[in-house]
């Protein structure tokens, strides 16, 4: 999952020289990371996964990290994948 | 005798908050007689800001234990709000230094300069604009250099403020810049330096339309200082979670302080009018207080909306922040028609710029509101964070 989100994040101009080599721990709004830009990269990555986070999951510590952001996929596309077996 | 603009009645006590009720009292009464003056002269309401340190009211949003009053989010709207009856700069000056208060208090409790600046009551301006970036609260040009021999200890920062408000009348400056001088424009610290730490050079004028007390030039800020005087948080959370909700909220306060002080010209005009026989009431009146009430629920509703964010330290979402920006953005809008209505109601004696109906200086200073970041801005802001809302609110 992390290689395709950084494959995504490479689509955006703020994050395109980051996302081959950051760490996953490393902090994205450092790295330059702002609030459209984590509107758009939610919105490809929803698409990429084919899933949708809910509201209370939006936060700043959702996309604080390439780690950050795969867990809280993972925890739904796991969600969506118990609910259809 | 004639009542003039300066002269106030006390307003209406709220029990449950005796405790600051006289202080504040005090200082919106000293606000209300220097106003006109602070006005016209677009000059810094020393008086108000005076009589608000003598009573320890610069300390409002710190804890008892560390000195302060220690005041919740509800009740500092409350006084700003009593503040902008008497004048609106002296309470947007008091707001604005609040919300530097919190971020200080709640995200560098261990700041250096921080017992220092509530034993002596100082006066904290925001830098938080600069020539490059305009009103983008989360971006900067200037960067933190290091200056000193070994790494971490001492560092500078040069910064052309571009609306530094009360910045010749401060003790302190609370001032965003990136973190080192390479680093990305959103990788932003905020450090907290002393009056004695900057080479303070004003760049421009205030002469504005309202707010004028505020006296909100552009400086250049020429700066150093020890590297623990920056606080830790990035300024990004710092912003998320404390400078942007204290902002939204204790600002919409004046503005709905102000906007109550209109409305109540314009019910003091009509009981007037009303006095000798037939009732003589605007239409205009009771649509002001119409759309005063809404500001009013809008208002209370953010700052109950907000206290998880605040007290619990819950994270706060995508559509919380989409929320405080349509509160501002509202906020805004309603208290300009309020003033404006109250203006309809009072006629001349409200075009006046004297007299105890007077709604020129109000009319004058809300007009601000929608350019404090700037609706379109945030409007624009919010147009992109709306597509990630998911129905249930």
């Amino acid at each position: 999952m992390q290689e395709q989100i950084r494959a995504v994040m490479k689509e955006f101009s703020k994050l395109s020289g980051v996302a081959g080599d950051i760490s996953e721990d490393a902090d994205l709004w450092e790295a330059g990371m702002d609030s459209i830009t984590s509107v758009q990269l939610l919105l490809r990555l929803e698409e990429r996964f084919q899933t949708e986070l809910p509201d209370s999951v939006l936060t700043r510590e959702t996309f604080r990290s390439i780690g950050s952001l795969t867990e809280a996929l993972s925890a739904q596309v796991d969600q969506k994948g118990s609910r259809a077996s | 005798m004639k009542k003039t603009e300066d002269e106030t009645e006390p307003l209406p006590r709220d029990i449950e908050h005796a405790g600051w009720w006289e202080a504040v009292d005090r200082a919106r009464r000293v606000a209300a007689e220097n106003a006109t003056d602070v006005d016209r002269g677009a000059r810094f309401p020393k008086e108000a800001v005076d009589a608000l340190r003598q009573d320890r009211l610069l300390a409002a949003a710190v804890p008892v234990r560390s000195g302060g009053r220690g005041m919740d989010l509800s009740e500092l709207v409350r006084v700003a709000e009593l503040l902008a009856r008497g004048c609106g700069s002296a309470a947007m000056v008091w707001a604005m230094h609040q919300i530097q208060m919190a971020c200080l208090v709640r995200h560098h409790p261990e700041s250096p300069l921080l017992p220092r600046a509530v034993e002596e009551q100082w006066l904290i301006a925001s830098v938080t604009s600069e020539v490059g970036t305009g009103g983008d609260l989360r971006s900067s040009a200037a960067g933190v250099a290091s200056t000193a021999g070994s790494p971490g200890e001492e560092a500078s920062l040069l910064k052309q403020g571009t609306t530094v408000s009360y910045g010749e009348h401060a003790q302190g400056y609370l001032i965003t810049a990136r973190r080192e001088a390479e680093a990305d424009r959103g990788n932003q610290v905020a450090v907290l330096v002393s009056r004695e730490q900057v080479n303070l050079v004003r760049t421009g004028g205030w002469n504005t339309l309202g707010m004028r007390g505020t006296c909100s030039p552009s400086f250049d800020l020429d700066t150093s200082f020890e590297y623990d005087q920056i606080l830790p948080a990035p300024f990004g959370d710092i912003a998320a979670h404390t400078m942007t909700p204290f902002s939204h909220v204790l600002w919409a306060g004046v503005w709905v302080g102000l906007a109550t002080e209109a409305f109540q010209r314009a019910v003091a005009l009509s009981r007037k009018r009303s006095r000798g026989g037939a009732v003589t009431a605007h239409p205009s009146l009771a649509l002001a207080h119409t759309e005063l009430m809404g500001a009013r629920g809008r208002l209370t509703a953010a700052v109950s909306d907000i206290q998880p964010v605040l007290e619990r330290g819950a994270e706060p979402t995508v559509s919380s922040g989409a929320e405080l920006n349509a509160l501002k953005v509202g906020i805004s809008k309603s208290v300009g028609e309020v003033v404006r209505l109250s203006m309809e109601v009072c006629g001349m004696a409200g075009f006046s710029e004297d007299g105890p109906h007077s709604v020129a200086r109000i009319l004058r200073d809300v007009h601000s509101a929608p350019l404090m970041i700037g609706n379109t801005r945030l409007l624009a802001t919010n147009s992109q964070l709306l597509l990630t809302l998911r129905g249930d609110r």
